[in-house]
């Protein structure tokens, strides 16, 4: 049961109190890595493209980059965009939010 | 920092041996080098890695009522830090639950907060209740953290203490479904303790 940084999950009453959190839940997930990039590269991605999340960012620090890894398909993401600053990046659940990449990450 | 006795260190209780500290800067070597991940659930207490308890799903719930709540009242008066690091001194950098934290134009990106940038703490506590009260308490308050939050799920109340003075707080209130907590930081906001801890 990994621990992501962060988590949109679908809105539940229960606030997730009763059940953890399951794949299907998930809106989004994101990973901040400064070291650990190519943990969450090679090893955290393939999990959760297995699992069938939908989305994951992974937004590596040194690089100033956000990686979107959406559309799995067998256990491998099968659209992989990557954003810099100046761009802005949407969540594919929820398109009418814009984050601006130079927000994230800034100078 | 003026030299005072520090709280008990957390022991192990199979062997009351003396055991290696570890500095802030080792801590950070170790995950540095990969011994320790940031998967690794863990806490630095006067110098010892503890596990922290697995969360629960009860746990992990009043967290995400804390969020939703404190980010809509407190909007973007301070920043709402979740399971983060604070840094308390060379060897001591928990990871409290929650933490509102002075509005810093970095975010924290440039470095952990420390105590005088702590408007509020607080804790969730399942099984860990005891840890929280006897361990974390008396260091944040050794820190001079202002006010601190022990939310005990079993029991339903949340634990206010305020008042830091010579490493104790020397004011608790006990809040209970019904009442209404505001942080000494943010005397204009209120939360519902039923919101925070529901049937």
């Amino acid at each position: 049961m990994p621990e992501p940084d962060l988590v949109l999950l679908r809105a539940r009453q229960d606030f997730y109190r009763y059940q953890a959190a399951v794949p299907d839940d998930v809106l989004l997930l994101i990973e901040v890595a400064e070291s650990s990039v190519n943990y969450d590269r090679y090893q955290k991605l393939p999990r959760y493209a297995q699992a069938g999340i939908t989305e994951v960012w992974i937004t590596a620090l040194p690089e100033r980059i956000i990686e979107a890894h959406s559309e799995p398909v067998d256990g491998v993401y099968t659209r992989n965009l990557i954003y810099v600053p100046g761009d802005t990046i949407s969540p594919s659940a929820l398109p009418d939010i814009e984050l601006a990449v130079s927000d994230i990450l800034p100078e | 920092m003026t030299t005072q006795t520090k709280p008990t260190p957390p022991s192990s209780s199979a062997l009351n041996l003396p055991v290696r500290r570890f500095t802030v800067a080792e801590y950070y070597a170790m995950a540095e080098a990969g011994i320790l991940t940031e998967d690794d659930r863990v806490e630095l207490l006067d110098g010892v890695i503890v596990e922290m308890a697995p969360v629960g799903s009860r746990h992990v719930g009043c967290v995400n009522l804390y969020t939703r709540w404190l980010l809509r009242l407190v909007e973007d008066r301070a920043i709402l830090q979740v399971q983060g690091s604070i840094h308390l001194d060379d060897d001591t950098e928990p990871q409290p639950d929650l933490a509102l934290l002075r509005d810093r134009p970095d975010f924290y990106s440039s470095s952990h907060a420390e105590p005088s940038d702590v408007l509020l703490l607080i804790e969730v506590a399942d099984s860990s209740v005891g840890y929280d009260r006897n361990e974390k308490l008396p260091r944040y308050a050794q820190a001079g953290i202002p006010e601190v939050w022990i939310t005990v799920l079993p029991e339903r109340i949340i634990e206010a203490h305020t008042e830091p003075m010579n490493g104790q707080y020397t004011h608790r209130h006990i809040y209970v479904p019904g009442d209404a907590i505001t942080p000494g930081c943010f005397p204009d906001i209120a939360l519902s303790v039923s919101e925070i801890l529901p049937d």
